[in-house]
């Protein structure tokens, strides 16, 4: 196994540790962000499994859609948008069909993957505008959730063309353009699951919902 | 090798660039944050001191309600208890006089019979001294004038109560609170000042009410009020708090053989 990968797995298990020994004390989206570090680690194992003998692309066609809903319902925990749901539902059905259609299992989900992304980006910044709009004495630090957001919008700042134009730059085959992406990417995994261990470590506040 | 070189330039660059965008992104977030915070920070705390402000206000309004029911009713057990005794003990020494009596004996019921008038007359005043009523019927400068009266009559001090501008009415509210702060002020006189002259004056100008009160006594450290001592200044905080409830300030001076004067000054468009 390459070494960042290695580095890559201790990190998403060090952020369950860290998540599972403070569970009790985790707000409720912040355990479902416990939960989607384990989805995310046993997808990235089993795509690395079948990675040493076909393409692991089928797995992201499942683990990309699970993902999305975890973060989704991580952020309705505190935003409690009637659309965030509705447009997971639309996600999903788009990706059904697109794996049914014109992205099937053999190829890698990039509009999927890109949806989410921009969806997932969406999400974060509505949270940090809610963050902005809600009054509180504590510091933004102290919500869980500022830090997974951060950790979102850099990943997938960083990441949004890779994932989008992933089939295509297999097909043009440039190793520079591979590499320089591959080593973003790899930067942005750490700096996300950095951000997942801070957010189990920080005092657990929520967004205050005034009705 | 010009590949390599390549591939970490454009890694870099495009990490830094990304890098500076969204750490930008932070400090503008953080910053906006931050002034979003003072700004609630302060207006909870302006709420608080409003809010306490509001607390004091109705705490003290109810604490004169009750003090002027309390010593209404006071007045009016005198009026209805002892003075009905008084009268009744006054009838019958009229009876008393009317009857054959030795010059010795008429004598002595004449002497009763005047003190127990005097005494009618005092618990009469009293009672109006007691009566917020009187206030509401007769205003404060004729309350205060009754007050003066009373004292007067003991023939241990001169009191006199000057007027200046055109006279107007306060409300009764507010000059049911000036006629307490000066009762006590006058009270205070009597217990500790020994001061033989009462002086009070009432000044109206168009936008200030301001009573002086001034006593001719012993005086006292006002700095000693300074010190802590609750018991000593309550009566003098009390005033003060008092004058603040109607809008007015309250101002105190004073020293050792210097006599004291109290001045209460309310702006005419001010209210409780």
């Amino acid at each position: 196994m390459k070494p960042f990968l290695i580095i890559y797995f201790w990190l998403i298990l060090a952020g369950i540790g860290v998540g599972l020994f403070h569970f009790s004390k985790l707000s409720q989206s912040s355990r479902i962000s416990v939960a989607l570090l384990v989805v995310t680690l046993i997808s990235e194992a089993v795509a690395q499994l079948l990675k040493v003998k076909m393409s692991n692309f089928p797995v992201y066609h499942f683990f990309i859609p699970i993902q999305f809903f975890l973060i989704t319902i991580s952020y309705n925990a505190e935003l409690r948008s009637k659309y965030l749901l509705t447009i997971f539902y639309a996600f999903l059905a788009f990706s059904v069909i697109a794996t049914f259609t014109f992205q099937p299992l053999k190829i890698f989900p990039s509009y999927t993957n890109l949806i989410s992304s921009f969806l997932v980006i969406v999400w974060s910044l509505m949270f940090l505008r809610a963050l902005l709009k809600q009054t509180s004495e504590y510091s933004f630090t102290q919500f869980p959730l500022f830090w997974i957001s951060c950790g979102w919008l850099m990943f997938n700042i960083l990441t949004l063309f890779h994932f989008g134009t992933y089939n295509y730059l297999l097909t043009v085959k440039n190793p520079v353009f591979q590499s320089v992406f591959r080593n973003v990417r790899i930067g942005a995994n750490y700096f996300l699951y950095g951000c997942y261990i801070i957010s189990f470590l920080t005092s657990q506040r929520q967004i205050e919902q005034h009705n | 090798m010009l590949n390599t070189d390549v591939e970490l330039f454009l890694t870099i660059s495009i990490a830094t660039v990304i890098l500076i965008l969204f750490v930008g992104f932070l400090i503008a977030f953080a910053q906006i944050f931050r002034q979003r915070q003072l700004r609630f920070m302060q207006e909870k705390q302006t709420i608080e001191t409003n809010l306490k402000a509001q607390y004091d206000q109705e705490i003290l309004k109810t604490q004169i309600e009750i003090q002027n029911l309390t010593l209404q009713q006071i007045g009016q057990n005198l009026h209805d208890n002892i003075g009905q005794l008084l009268s009744v003990a006054k009838l019958n020494l009229n009876i008393l006089e009317d009857m054959e009596q030795s010059d010795e004996n008429l004598y002595y019921i004449k002497q009763t019979n005047e003190v127990i008038g005097l005494s009618i007359q005092d618990v009469r005043a009293l009672t109006r001294s007691f009566d917020g009523d009187f206030v509401k019927d007769f205003g404060l400068e004729d309350s205060l004038v009754h007050e003066l009266q009373r004292i007067r009559k003991t023939n241990v001090y001169g009191t006199e109560l000057l007027v200046s501008g055109d006279r107007y009415s306060l409300g009764f509210e507010r000059e049911i609170v000036l006629f307490r702060i000066v009762q006590e002020s006058l009270n205070n006189c009597l217990k500790h000042a020994s001061a033989s002259n009462i002086n009070v004056h009432l000044k109206y100008s168009q936008e200030m009410f301001l009573i002086i009160f001034h006593d001719n006594g012993i005086g006292f450290d006002a700095s000693m009020l300074q010190s802590n001592n609750a018991k000593t200044g309550a009566g003098l905080r009390n005033m003060r708090r008092r004058a603040k409830i109607i809008g007015g300030t309250f101002e105190l001076k004073t020293g050792i053989k210097q006599g004291t004067t109290i001045e209460i000054s309310v702006p005419t468009s001010s209210s409780i």
